[in-house]
């Protein structure tokens, strides 16, 4: 069956050009993420305070005279305007070739080996902003692809526990029946019971909001997975009620199978189809709940960054107005969001076609 | 009663379904070649097992197919040319055709009541209004044999049981004063006395005049009912029948297994029923020639390469070429 | 039917009451409270500081502290906000009326055109039309609200034609009834635009599966081949029949719009529950937090019993009691 499931598959990715888009996006944006080091040109935390809100610089193929050069980006000078905001202007025939694989700041590679290769980097002491600069002059492309590492683990991480809470809890809710199963579904309409938004800032709220960011990550997974084990557990429930009168599950009993093991052997096992579904969408809502919390300053602290607390620069509108590439985080959670969805979908289509999955999004 | 004209009421002509289901699926056909003829007040059978076709030459001759379905071939009604699905012969629908089907609990609309859903029906086909629309739909309700019509009209669907849903739908089928009703296996979801019962319903309005296509893969029922039978076989009309016990017909050899299978059926605690080997082929995988062959102990070399032409015999026709060589 | 209602109404009371239980025991057990920050303050004098803290009697167990804000909360006091310096039931009520009618104005726009493009794109099944609705109600569903909030904040700071932040304007009090409509009405726009382009996304792509199922039940063949007008089988039969189970979408729906909305209201600066729960999550203003998140569970229990009440008026089967899947 799982042979079939895979020629399937592979069907999908010839057919569904935006699934397999999708697809190619999502493994991208993994890849960059674990290869953060290399790929970014600078660290996170690289400040250059005398570049704040640099805007980003656009690589040049041609000489200015038509003619085609090793790629380049131009120095650039700022003035302060009458309200004391800097305005950049590029340095006219200025120019600092790209180089490729230069040594740049050290950085560990996979926890492996330390190291100053990066992917790419400019000449001398010329800055590359692909993406423009925050206000302590960190350059937004290399913390974009570090603030994957967070945002991006952060729901498959969270996903996981959920679904593994939601299918034990749900199984066994289902499988017992009785007070234990009366309990659980009450546990369930107290969790459901308040707006998620509103439940996540209240258990944000009864822990310090000074902790590091470290302890913050691991502290929003864990909320995160609690608010959302209920919803996928419901249906893992309703899943278990009907396996459980199902003709095989009644043999098992008949020949002595101990209940545990019927409930992991044989009813669990069925409700894969939906699992790896269920999983797909529901990741946007953590990568999504991570993001809410951290523009807000509740989640990830500076200089630690997150596709979130990425986008506090855009809190406030006059930032925004001025210095627009603070958005683009955003576009990579808009990406990411997207891309998930489509693989959701297209997956419901060859896996489990009938049951109508839903994200539940936390924001 | 059989009313004797001209021309014959209804007239199918080498009807063919194909299906487009998607760009990426092929084509094939769901019904490839059906004949049929129907005189005025005859009551007609389409018999054969699920599968081969018959509900979908019922809905082409009312143009409901699925939107992926291609028809072809030529509708006369009442002396009339028909285009398949062409907006001219959606006018006949409930107007001069009629149609009913398997299931009464799915074919009624869960919302309305049946007064509204009867009221809607009168006003759209025949433009009754007020107390009028009210009374014909309270007769048509009698005419049905339903108890209590004026408590019914209140009820929605889900409070009626099967049995009065079908009835409610064979009223609704009629509001339109058709000529012709399909019933598409109408008695086939009901338990057994109540199938009786709607069985004996559409005798009677038979004997009223009405013509009725009797579709059932149930061969003792359409014996019992019909006059004369269409036997249908993986979209192939094969057999154009009567089965007067009188006259024993050199049957095509997959009636011969239908009425095998009846009879043994009929005579109860005969032990092993004789059931015809194998399966309907599916429409996508459908043999060469002709499609019983496989199944066939009377199989000939030519039965694999082409369908067997029509013979016509008496007031119908058979295709099979072993019919053929014995002549 | 009505025991019904009233029997979950009395299951939602018992559960707010968990729920509000575990909040404010979740809260006295942080480290801190909002008269740290008081402490913190040189300008405030320990002694103030000691006396509030008898006053409202923080140092009590938590059982008594709760039982306490339960009595109190009858007769429909819910505390002080320490942060705004006055009763909360008043600010609460407040920002949940301009809550409700950023949710209500949003749920119009949702419903307004999600349902037609829904119909319609399911009635044209895989044309050109009902292809282009798909891929935008894609995109509306996946463009995360936060980051369509500031894109549309930016574009209108951008070409400046329109006022953003807050509700009002700051010379709203001088101006006339009409000009304070107008301008109560830009300042909604961008927050109302936001929060119904991801529920109308959602709602379009349900609407039109469900009436491309409906479509194919075989009560439409039945009304097909009865004879009835195609337009009375879309829109009367059909119709009908496809919205029912959009109204039980409508109570889950309103859970997620609330919290969408929460973090909407924050961005556009819409003085709502939303930006009211971060305020004092920050300030640590612990009677607002545990209000509000009664206040929000409120609302979707008040969102569901709407929608159920709704599905009773149009369902038969469920206004009867038939234990039929709807």
């Amino acid at each position: 069956m799982y042979k079939q499931k895979l020629a399937d598959f592979i069907y999908l990715l010839k057919q569904n050009k935006l699934f397999a888009a999708a697809l190619f996006t999502l493994v991208l944006l993994y890849l960059s993420a674990i290869f953060a080091g290399f790929i970014s040109p600078y660290r996170y935390d690289s400040e250059d305070r005398t570049k704040s809100f640099h805007p980003p610089t656009p690589v040049y193929f041609t000489d200015g005279e038509g003619g085609l050069a090793w790629p380049y980006v131009k120095d650039y000078e700022f003035e302060f305007d009458d309200y004391h905001r800097r305005i950049y202007e590029p340095v006219e025939g200025s120019r600092n070739r790209l180089q490729l694989f230069p040594e740049g700041e050290k950085y560990n590679f996979l926890g492996l080996l330390e190291t100053r290769r990066r992917l790419f980097g400019v000449e001398d002491d010329g800055k590359i902003y692909l993406f423009g600069a925050d206000s302590r002059g960190r350059d937004l492309f290399s913390r974009i692809i570090y603030g994957g590492r967070v945002s991006l683990s952060i729901g498959l991480i969270g996903v996981s526990i959920s679904l593994l809470l939601g299918l034990l809890i749900g199984g066994i809710s289902g499988y017992l029946g009785g007070l234990v199963d009366n309990f659980i579904q009450r546990l369930i309409e107290v969790i459901m019971l308040v707006p998620a938004f509103f439940l996540l800032l209240a258990l944000r709220s009864a822990f310090p909001l000074d902790w590091t960011s470290v302890r913050v990550y691991f502290f929003i997974i864990i909320i995160m997975s609690f608010i959302g084990w209920a919803s996928l557990a419901r249906v893992i429930r309703g899943m278990v009620l009907s396996l459980r009168e199902k003709q095989f599950v009644e043999a098992a009993r008949v020949s002595g199978v101990p209940g545990p093991v019927i409930l992991i052997k044989h009813i669990l096992p069925n409700t894969a189809s939906y699992f790896i579904v269920a999983a797909t969408v529901s990741i946007p809502g953590y990568i999504l709940g991570e993001s809410a919390l951290s523009l807000l300053g509740l989640g990830i602290q500076d200089p630690h960054a997150s596709w979130g607390n990425l986008l506090q620069d855009a809190m406030s509108i006059s930032q925004l107005q001025l210095h627009p590439w603070v958005l683009l985080p955003g576009l990579f959670i808009f990406l990411t969001v997207m891309s998930f969805n489509l693989v959701g979908d297209a997956l419901r289509d060859i896996l489990d076609p009938e049951h109508e999955v839903s994200g539940g999004n936390l924001v | 009663m059989v009313i004797l004209s001209e021309q014959p009421l209804l007239k199918l002509n080498e009807l063919a379904v194909e299906f487009y289901p998607n760009r990426s699926q092929r084509s094939f056909y769901a019904v490839c070649q059906v004949n049929l003829e129907l005189e005025r007040g005859e009551v007609i059978g389409l018999v054969g097992e699920s599968g081969c076709g018959k509900s979908l030459t019922g809905r082409a001759l009312l143009g409901l197919l699925p939107p992926t379905a291609r028809p072809t071939g030529k509708l006369e009604f009442d002396g009339r040319q028909y285009l398949i699905g062409s907006p001219a012969q959606a006018q006949l629908r409930g107007r001069r055709i009629g149609m009913i089907f398997q299931e009464p609990t799915s074919a009624l609309n869960p919302v309305y009541t049946v007064g509204d859903q009867l009221r809607e029906t009168l006003y759209c086909l025949r433009g009754l209004k007020g107390e009028e629309n009210r009374a014909v739909g309270l007769q048509l309700l009698r005419r049905v044999e339903l108890p209590e019509p004026e408590k019914i009209i209140q009820q929605y669907p889900h409070q009626l049981s099967g049995g009065q849903q079908q009835r409610v739908l064979i009223a609704l089928a009629l509001a339109g004063e058709p000529e012709l009703l399909i019933a598409d296996e109408p008695a086939t979801a009901l338990d057994a006395p109540l199938r009786r019962k709607i069985i004996e319903l559409l005798e009677e309005l038979a004997g009223a005049g009405l013509s009725v296509l009797f579709i059932s893969h149930d061969l003792s029922l359409i014996r019992e009912v019909c006059e004369r039978s269409l036997v249908m076989y993986s979209g192939y009309s094969v057999e154009d029948c009567s089965f007067d016990s009188e006259a024993k017909l050199d049957h095509h050899p997959y009636t011969q297994g239908l009425l095998a299978t009846a009879d043994a059926l009929t005579a109860a605690g005969s032990g092993r029923l004789p059931v015809i080997e194998g399966e309907v082929p599916s429409p996508k995988s459908r043999p060469s020639g002709c499609p019983f062959s496989p199944r066939c102990g009377e199989k000939l070399d030519q039965c694999d390469r082409q369908f067997p032409p029509a013979v016509s015999r008496g007031p119908g026709f058979l295709h099979c070429w072993a019919r053929e060589a014995e002549k | 039917m009505g025991n019904v209602i009233l029997h979950r109404l009395i299951i939602a009371v018992f559960l707010l009451l968990i729920v509000t239980l575990v909040t404010f025991v979740l809260i006295q057990m942080t480290p801190g409270n909002y008269f740290d920050q008081l402490r913190a303050n040189p300008r405030i004098s320990e002694e103030l500081v000691e006396s509030l803290e008898e006053r409202y009697g923080v140092d009590d167990p938590v059982l008594v502290q709760y039982g306490r804000w339960l009595v109190n909360l009858a007769s429909g006091d819910m505390g002080y906000s320490f942060g705004h310096q006055r009763p909360i039931t008043g600010l609460l009520l407040e920002r949940f009326g301009n809550t409700i009618f950023l949710m209500l104005a949003s749920l119009f726009f949702t419903w307004a055109f999600a349902l037609p493009l829904g119909i319609y794109a399911a009635v044209h099944h895989n044309r050109i039309l009902d292809r282009i609705f798909s891929f935008f109600a894609f995109i509306g569903m996946s463009i995360p609200n936060f980051f369509l909030c500031f894109l549309l904040l930016y574009l209108a700071s951008h070409f400046y034609f329109w006022p953003i932040g807050g509700m009002t304007s700051p010379h709203y009090a001088e101006l006339g009834l009409f000009a304070r409509l107008a301008d109560l009405f830009q300042h909604m726009a961008i927050p109302v635009a936001v929060i119904a382009t991801g529920a109308m996304a959602g709602l379009q792509r349900i609407t039109r599966s469900n009436m491309l199922e409906v479509l194919r039940r075989q009560y439409i063949l039945s009304a097909r081949a009865r004879g009835l007008p195609e337009n009375r089988v879309i829109y009367r039969h059909a119709l009908r029949n496809a919205v029912n189970p959009l109204i039980t979408i409508f109570g889950y729906q309103f859970t997620t719009l609330v919290s969408g909305a929460a973090l909407v209201e924050i961005i556009a600066g819409w003085p709502g529950m939303g930006q009211l729960m971060l305020e004092s999550v920050q300030s640590r203003d612990q009677f607002v937090v545990v209000g509000l998140v009664l206040a929000s569970g409120v609302l979707l229990i008040l969102g569901n019993l709407v929608a159920d009440i709704l599905l009773a008026v149009v369902d038969p089967r469920v206004r009867f009691g038939a234990r039929e899947n709807v």
